[in-house]
């Protein structure tokens, strides 16, 4: 295949219509995982119904399996009990997957500064998106699914082939 | 402080048990000792007394100033509609009571909850572990010396699969994990089986995966800080939880609230009930694979947050009711857009009926399932819908009318059985009814003060004056201030100014205003309710949704605990699912309503 010769030059003319293609039909079709802990699951579960409907911008199809979803909603309060479970989720998930940390507490912990609360989800794993707002209004949600459709056409994606073996 | 009628009772009846017995804010408390508080509470629950339900059990740190900790229960009786507080000191040293999960079921779980927070002992209690923290977390972060931001490292690996259930359970028979992270479990349970094929042996819960120290953090706020914090209890109804913590402080402080403020509480409040049921029976209904009926409901619950805005500002997390009234007044229009989502929530209600009544699958899965009886439902505290489903007639706002409940018309609807049908049943009914309190409450509504007419003026124009004389106009205010204009204070804020914010125009415009708005915002000012302790209860979404506040004079609560009705409830499962298939158990959990915000909190 001509790909392998070309692969070596990044930003030939190949790769980059080859990688925004696939950052097009990506950014159409993600499958996310809810992980709903707190009252940001209520606008959550707003956005997904018929009023806002996330549908509309390609990722109504909830997946509970991490195993089957790329991206990653953390959509409340993560606790110092709940650390564990939230890092496990993530490492089941496969590549490429991408975090949006929606409302206050999964971006700082929010109003709960005590012994209780993990102050940021970025302390256990990477977030691609934060949203403010305690809770975000299902419009917030929304955009934040924007801004990563943004961010997940622009990236260089990573192409099977294009992985070297050790 | 002068005994009531019941408390003389008691005391002539056991006369060497009762070590002290009074009335506080209309509370009835009892101290006793150690020594005979069980035989006292055992006699207390037999007749002629009958308080046949624990209502809440908690703990009060004093081991700084009288060294001792102070056991405190809140009994209830049906027959009476009287509930009455017994406390019992615990000197340091000896932090052990006798546990009282022989009387009660509920007891169980709540011992464990001050077991872990405070580190009492309970002897004879069956299996004394942590609820809402991990194993390997030092010390009891509810006493006062444990600091509000000491965090613990994160444990490693939490490889626990169910302490007890893993030592009972029997060889051949497998383990299943049910959550935290599942559908079903509503943010974050974690739901441990023994399965022999498709039928559950045993099970186990686990909680604390939201537990995030409201209690403990709401010792460190002022009055007015701490109100945010209970709107993110019961997430789905949080204007409910802002009103129980609210109506407590004042039953403290002894205000009294205008008439038209309490009917606009009684208005947020149902609104926010519809909500409640509304959101609990589409998760239940789409667990049980009705996904319509989750849509429609939601459909009809943005119809109600549309209405929850144009009154509050926000949807969800409002901070609506305020200590002394509410935060502004209803804005004209308010009745129309209420109009529409009355009408929208009838017809949404009316096709959830035709969806799911006959529903032969809906039926198959939640008829004869769940099954509880009364005296079991008393046994483990339940209140709210759920008591109701089994036949008891308890209502907080029948049966310790707030308010003005008193003066509207409704019924409270009841079930039979007490399974997952009419658990549904009486949930449809309830919102049925809010719905025409809510009409009711719309036609009586006393009228607005009329708006001052006139001009106003920019902000810094009026300071600008103020400084040389007294502003012929009134100061504009931000557009967020819309309807807590001072003109509009006195139909929706009580008449005393150290409890209530002062009005922003004075506090632009006059020295004494702006030092009224200084005192009450500094530490150590604000609201001060007098020394002493209340508890006060309302009906929340899933029941009695009481707050216990000791004051200790200052501008911080000393202690605020809140029975959720929730742990109550789910304290239960257990017991529901025991013996039934593994698909019970999702109608079983989802008609229980259980929102971690107020469980775990």
């Amino acid at each position: 295949m001509g790909l392998r010769e070309k692969n070596s030059a990044d930003g030939g003319f190949l790769t980059t219509t080859f990688n925004s293609l696939l950052g097009w039909a990506r950014k159409y079709s993600l499958f996310h995982y809810p992980f709903v802990t707190a009252c940001c699951g209520m606008e959550y579960m707003s956005t997904a119904c018929a009023h806002y409907d996330i549908d509309r911008f390609g990722a109504g199809w909830t997946r509970f399996s991490p195993r089957q979803s790329d991206m990653l909603l953390v959509v409340g309060t993560i606790t110092q009990k709940q650390a564990r479970i939230v890092k496990t989720v993530y490492e089941q998930m496969t590549e490429p997957k991408w975090v949006i940390a929606i409302g206050a507490c999964a971006v700082s912990g929010g109003i709960y500064d005590n012994y209780a609360v993990v102050q940021g989800l970025d302390e256990i794993i990477p977030v691609d998106i934060y949203v403010p707002g305690c809770p975000p209004r299902p419009e917030t949600i929304l955009d934040a699914l924007l801004k990563l459709q943004d961010k997940v056409q622009k990236q260089g994606h990573e192409w099977r082939w294009k992985r070297r073996r050790p | 402080m002068e005994e009531t009628k019941t408390l003389n009772d008691i005391r002539r009846l056991y006369p060497d048990k009762v070590r002290e017995a009074f009335a506080l804010f209309g509370d009835d408390i009892l101290v006793t000792d150690r020594e005979s508080f069980f035989s006292l509470v055992r006699s207390l629950k037999e007749k002629p007394l009958h308080y046949i339900m624990l209502l809440d059990l908690t703990c009060v740190d004093y081991l700084a100033e009288r060294s001792c900790l102070e056991m405190v229960y809140t009994l209830f009786s049906l027959d009476r509609n009287h509930r009455l507080r017994v406390k019992v000191p615990l000197p340091a040293g000896e932090l052990s009571v006798p546990s009282l999960t022989p009387l009660w079921k509920n007891a169980d779980w709540l011992e464990r909850e001050v077991f872990d927070m405070f580190g009492v002992c309970f002897e004879g209690h069956p299996d004394l572990r942590r609820l809402f923290l991990y194993e390997g977390f030092q010390g009891h972060p509810l006493r006062k010396d444990y600091p509000l931001r000491k965090r613990q490292p994160i444990i490693p690996r939490e490889n626990r699969m169910a302490t007890r259930l893993q030592k009972e359970a029997r060889s051949e028979s497998m383990l299943l994990n049910m959550g935290p992270s599942h559908p079903a479990m509503h943010g974050a349970v974690r739901l441990m089986l023994e399965l022999e094929g498709e039928r559950v042996l045993n099970s186990e819960i686990e909680l604390g995966y939201l537990h995030r120290g409201f209690e403990k953090t709401c010792e460190q706020r002022t009055y007015f800080n701490l109100l945010p914090y209970t709107d993110r209890l019961n997430y789905v109804s949080p204007l409910i939880n802002n009103l129980g913590y609210v109506m407590t402080v004042e039953k403290m402080l002894g205000l009294k609230i205008p008439e038209r403020a309490q009917y606009i509480r009684v208005l947020m409040s149902e609104l926010s009930r519809v909500s409640d049921h509304l959101t609990c029976l589409a998760a239940m209904a789409m667990e049980c694979g009705a996904f319509t009926v989750f849509l429609y409901n939601i459909k009809a619950r943005e119809f109600i947050w549309d209405v929850i805005e144009y009154a509050t500002g926000a949807r969800m997390t409002t901070s609506y009711i305020r200590i002394g009234g509410v935060r502004a007044d209803l804005q004209p229009g308010f009745q129309d857009s209420l109009r529409k989502a009355v009408t929208e929530t009838r017809k949404v209600l009316k096709d959830v009926h035709g969806l799911l009544d006959k529903n032969k699958i809906f039926l198959n899965r939640t008829r004869e399932v769940g099954t509880i009886s009364q005296e079991e439902a008393l046994s483990y505290g339940w209140t709210g819908p759920c008591l109701r489903s089994t036949g008891v007639y308890y209502d907080v706002r029948k049966a310790h009318p707030y308010l003005v409940y008193d003066r509207l018309e409704f019924e409270v609807p009841l079930g039979e059985r007490g399974d997952n049908y009419d658990r549904y049943q009486v949930r449809m009914s309830e919102m049925e009814q809010s719905l025409r309190i809510i009409e009711q409450a719309v036609r009586v509504l006393p009228g607005a003060p009329p708006p001052v007419q006139g001009a106003e003026m920019e902000p810094e124009e009026a300071i600008r004056e103020s400084r040389i004389q007294k502003p012929s106009d009134r100061p504009r205010l931000s557009p967020t201030l819309e309807g807590s204009e001072k003109s509009a204070y006195p139909g929706i804020l009580a008449d005393d100014g150290r409890s209530i914010v002062p009005a922003k125009e004075d506090t632009y415009t006059s020295i004494e205003g702006l030092i009224r708005h200084f005192k009450f915002f500094m530490a150590g000012h604000g609201i001060r309710p007098p020394k002493g302790e209340a508890y006060f209860s309302v009906e929340g979404g899933n029941g009695e949704l009481g707050t216990y506040i000791v004051s200790d004079g200052s501008d911080r609560p000393y202690r605020l605990h809140l029975r959720a009705p929730c742990l109550h409830l789910l304290a239960a499962l257990e017991s529901l699912i025991r013996g039934r298939f593994v698909a019970d158990i999702i109608p079983t959990f989802g008609s229980m309503n259980i929102i971690l915000g107020e469980l775990d909190r």
